[in-house]
């Protein structure tokens, strides 16, 4: 018939969002690092890496001088690896901006789930939100561009 | 005992606490008392992801059949000291909000459920001049020999409540 028609809307549930996403490890925690984030991973040698008079350090890395943040120290971890060379960085790149994240392993790949964390935005910087895994138990989801504006203030700034 | 009682019923019109059921629990030595109605469920403790940049008694998130809820350690939240947690220790899961689309979801930690008690109009005391309006608590009940002091829902974890932050309250 010409002119007439249905039209369907599907509306899917923000839970229903899936995201790509590298699970690494910090200590007894989990976090998912969406992998569009990630540039690559690596682990650091002493030749390249650079302390600045107790302001942070900086690793040298496929040519470019990255800043090195914690992720045990962004979120206040009691545990986790503290020395550079015993992690594992991974270079996270968002808006042209470009880090890198030491973690103490990168547990592998997988596809997760966004959930809600159920606590308002303002509560959660530097978290896109939740995600259930396999052994039933949280894993956070980094929002790296707030995770990387939350580091480059003093840690005070963004304490809620 | 009549007599005593009659102050008693003038002060409990006052109180914003309707006669009802409560859900009592014990942190430390003392009881309290939250209205029933906002109990979603009493679950055993899990595992608790923490949540980084929060406040001390906001413990973490949990996965409560698939739908991840903060967890406030109420011990903490009332300024007490952490304790071990006992077989006694149990999460109650409350609404929070108090709009219709009351929805957000926080878990308690407290020390120990004790039980449901019904509280009659004539069981409500004086709210004691200590208590500040707008307090986190809001009265006290008595039932039998015991003392239960309640508790507003949404002023214990109402921070918590996401709808809370959006309307500015």
């Amino acid at each position: 018939v010409l002119g007439a028609g249905t039209t369907f809307r599907l509306r899917l549930p923000l839970t229903l969002a899936i995201i790509d996403g590298m699970v690494v490890r910090v200590g007894s925690a989990r976090y998912v690092v969406p992998t569009p984030c990630i540039e690559h991973a690596f682990r650091a040698a002493a030749s390249d890496l650079h302390r600045l008079l107790g302001r942070g350090e900086c690793v040298r890395a496929r040519g470019a001088t990255l800043p090195v943040h914690r992720l045990k120290t962004l979120f206040g971890q009691r545990d986790g690896v503290d020395d550079v060379l015993g992690g594992i960085l991974v270079v996270v790149e968002v808006d042209g901006e470009r880090a890198c994240l030491l973690v103490d392993e990168i547990v592998g790949q997988q596809q997760v789930v966004i959930k809600s964390l159920g606590v308002p935005r303002e509560r959660a910087q530097g978290l896109a939100g939740g995600a259930i895994m396999t052994d039933g138990r949280v894993a956070l989801i980094l929002d790296v561009a707030t995770l990387l504006a939350c580091a480059r203030e003093p840690l005070e700034a963004c304490a809620p | 005992v009549s007599s005593a009682q009659q102050p008693r019923v003038g002060a409990a019109a006052m109180t914003p606490f309707a006669p009802g059921k409560y859900l009592a629990f014990r942190l430390a030595s003392e009881e309290y008392g939250i209205a029933i109605l906002r109990v979603r469920e009493i679950i055993g403790m899990v595992d608790v992801t923490p949540l980084p940049r929060t406040p001390d008694h906001v413990c973490g998130v949990i996965n409560l059949r698939g739908r991840i809820v903060p967890v406030v350690d109420l011990r903490v939240r009332f300024g007490m000291t952490a304790t071990a947690r006992t077989a006694e220790t149990c999460i109650v899961v409350v609404d929070v909000g108090r709009g219709e689309d009351a929805t957000a979801r926080v878990g308690c930690i407290v020390d120990a459920v004790s039980e449901v008690l019904a509280i009659g109009a004539e069981q409500f005391e004086p709210t004691p001049r200590c208590v500040a309006s707008g307090d986190v608590v809001t009265g006290l009940a008595t039932c039998k020999d015991r003392v239960l002091i309640l508790l507003d829902v949404d002023r214990v974890v109402g921070e918590l409540d996401p709808a809370a932050l959006d309307q500015g309250r």
